[in-house]
């Protein structure tokens, strides 16, 4: 699996309106009443594959740890009023449209997947996208990990991590086509703990980031994406410097 | 093509006809058309909703009453050991996943402002609270596609066994009452006013919706001789709407089109296809459409089910909970027919089955369709020899 193309936002806490306008730059597509959450994710998309060609049967696997929260939030206001009447858009807001938004900007008929697996949804996702890949099922596939910033939510009602106060909407592209690709992906693994992985590699693991790692290609032939969730069980990437 | 083949060897089912495959069964095949609107005006008295039957002390014990019943019973009808679960790669599928413990803990809170605002933020702890259940070595996967969420788990479940990446699998569907699913419906006005669920039919008003949970057990061999098998599925968007399908039935055909090729099977060789039939306006045509496109193709014409008339429309539990369903009535020897059907809308080339299909030891291939907003469409063909 050969990444062509691939794009990072994380940010610090951003306002709907700026997603909103940097969006209409990209394209003409309405989202006026869109949440954060599919802004976010269309944007962050879109920017991954900006005047690049892919094919009409890509499969587009968004992996997310909290969805749509800012409207979760909404809605259970909406319900916990006595009427609890609820507004047609926060309502689909929560139904997990983002892949939908997207497909429909890229007019892309192949599959779309919203995906969650705790602490390792991206990971997963992408796990999922190899295997259609390999198996031939779509002939790209575009992988993102989207989040919006938890910082409206009251300290103590948040989860405990340090990156829940970031927007983030983070992509990559690929296919099987060796030709100018950034990376490739060898192997996707998964462990049951961090200890068998360890013993797998005979080396010591230890968590990274799968953006810092595709960067470090630069200056290596291989490396190693390591995510583990609090009970241990543990994904390996590996990631090397494709050579023509 | 693999040489393996995905055997569902346990499936269990709570709804509102009952926990026990038995009382199940037995309520499925004695409903007709004499005796279905006294079932709803008794199941609806309280609100038009296919609701459990028992009652919970919260909505918490509720939910993972739900999960422990259906995921050790389909354990148990499989006879897998404690070694062989910890093969169990588990997939989940739900539109709604665990929003009802939200509702329950942001409403207190916002009266005693005391405690927890929700009960969990992301729906990852249902995947762990499932790892931990089954003593599974695999992390879970939720997917999160509408109405087709969990045949979407299904078949990426029965494509990695096929293909040797996993063993053992267990997909659960899950999707229980709440008010925002519910109050949601009602305000895109989706919901049926006459309270009869009558897809394909010119008086069908709209979805009635239900609550249901479910669990399918997934090995590479079978355990019985009537245990069925993944022939093939397809899964495409269709880009029309975010909430309605292309009224052509275009996009709904390719995709029982494109499982069929999948399972390299003609129409002919099915003996049975499960519509997604809600009842709602949309799909009474964007459904209708395809399985004419559909018929016309292959030059044949199966007969057609809908089962949502049983158990209400369970959203993106909706693909296991009716495969459930089908493999109960299918173990008793005979497969549902659909209720509520007088007669069809203007696209509706069919009638849809009228009388329950005997099939007690026969070879069996039924072809299961599923439709989402989003666009997300499945289609997903299951077999027994």
């Amino acid at each position: 699996m050969y990444i062509h193309h691939t794009y990072e936002l994380l940010e610090p806490t951003q306002e709907l309106t700026l997603y909103k306008q940097k969006l209409a730059s990209l394209c003409k597509i309405n989202l006026r009443r869109a949440n954060k959450f599919n802004l976010l994710a269309v944007y962050g998309a879109l920017s991954c594959l900006q005047n690049k060609n892919f094919s009409s049967n890509i499969g587009i696997y968004l992996a997310t740890e909290y969805g749509p929260v800012e409207s979760m939030v909404s809605v259970l206001e909406q319900v916990s009023k006595k009427d609890g009447i609820i507004m047609p858009f926060d309502f689909l807001g929560i139904n997990t449209n983002a892949s939908f938004y997207i497909a429909q900007a890229l007019k892309a008929e192949g599959k779309h997947m919203m995906l969650t697996a705790h602490n390792q949804s991206f990971e997963k996702a992408l796990q999922l996208a190899y295997f259609d890949l390999m198996h031939e099922e779509v002939d790209d596939v575009l992988v993102g990990y989207v989040d919006t910033s938890l910082s409206f939510i009251e300290e103590k009602h948040r989860p405990i991590t340090k990156e829940v106060c970031f927007d983030k909407s983070c992509w990559i592209y690929a296919n099987q086509n060796p030709a100018n690709a950034l990376a490739k992906i060898e192997r996707i693994e998964t462990f049951e703990s961090l200890n068998k992985a360890e013993e797998h590699y005979h080396a010591t693991l230890t968590p990274t980031s799968f953006w810092e790692q595709l960067q470090s290609l630069k200056e290596k032939e291989t490396s190693l994406h390591v995510k583990s969730d609090e009970r241990g069980k543990c994904m390996v990437i590996t990631l090397v410097k494709p050579h023509l | 093509m693999s040489s393996k083949k995905a055997y569902i060897t346990g499936a269990s089912l709570w709804c509102n006809l009952g926990k026990t495959p038995n009382e199940i069964t037995r309520t499925v095949h004695s409903l007709n058309a004499q005796n279905y609107e006294t079932f709803l005006q008794e199941h609806f008295a309280q609100k038009p909703y296919y609701h459990l039957l028992e009652s919970f002390e919260s909505e918490e014990k509720k939910l993972y009453a739900c999960i422990d019943y259906v995921v050790h019973e389909a354990i148990q009808k499989a006879g897998l050991n404690e070694e062989e679960q910890a093969e169990l790669a588990i997939f989940i599928g739900s539109t709604a996943m665990g929003i009802s413990l939200n509702e329950e803990s942001y409403t207190r809170y916002s009266l005693s402002k005391e405690g927890k605002a929700f009960e969990h933020i992301g729906y990852g702890y249902l995947g762990t609270y499932l790892e931990t259940l089954t003593h599974s070595q695999h992390k879970a996967l939720l997917f999160s596609t509408a109405c087709t969420s969990s045949v979407n788990a299904l078949a990426y479940a029965s494509r990695m066994i096929e293909q040797g990446v996993i063993s053992k699998a267990l997909v659960l569907g899950i999707e229980l009452f709440n008010q925002t699913t519910f109050n949601g419906f009602s305000s895109l006005m989706l919901l049926s006013q006459s309270k009869m669920y009558r897809p394909f039919d010119e008086k069908s008003d709209g979805i009635i919706l239900g609550e249901a949970c479910s669990a399918l057990l997934l090995e590479s061999k079978p355990r019985t001789k009537e245990d069925f098998y993944y022939k093939g599925s397809k899964n495409i968007c269709d880009i029309y709407s975010e909430t309605t399908s292309n009224p052509s039935g275009e996009p709904i055909f390719k995709t029982m089109d494109g499982a069929l090729k999948a399972a390299h099977l003609d129409l002919k060789a099915i003996d049975l296809i499960k519509a997604h039939a809600t009842g709602s306006e949309n799909n009474n045509t964007s459904e209708a459409n395809a399985l004419t496109l559909l018929f016309e193709k292959y030059a044949t014409h199966p007969p057609v089910t809908a089962l949502k008339p049983f158990i209400g429309h369970t959203l993106g539990a909706s693909g296991c909970n009716e495969i459930a369903l089908m493999l109960l009535c299918a173990k008793e020897g005979f497969l549902p027919h659909t209720l509520g059907f007088e007669k069809g809308t203007k696209e509706a080339s069919f009638t849809p089955m009228q009388e329950p299909f005997t099939c007690e030891d026969i070879p069996l291939t039924i072809l299961f369709n599923f439709v989402a907003f989003g666009g997300n469409t499945t289609s997903l063909i299951l077999a027994r020899e």
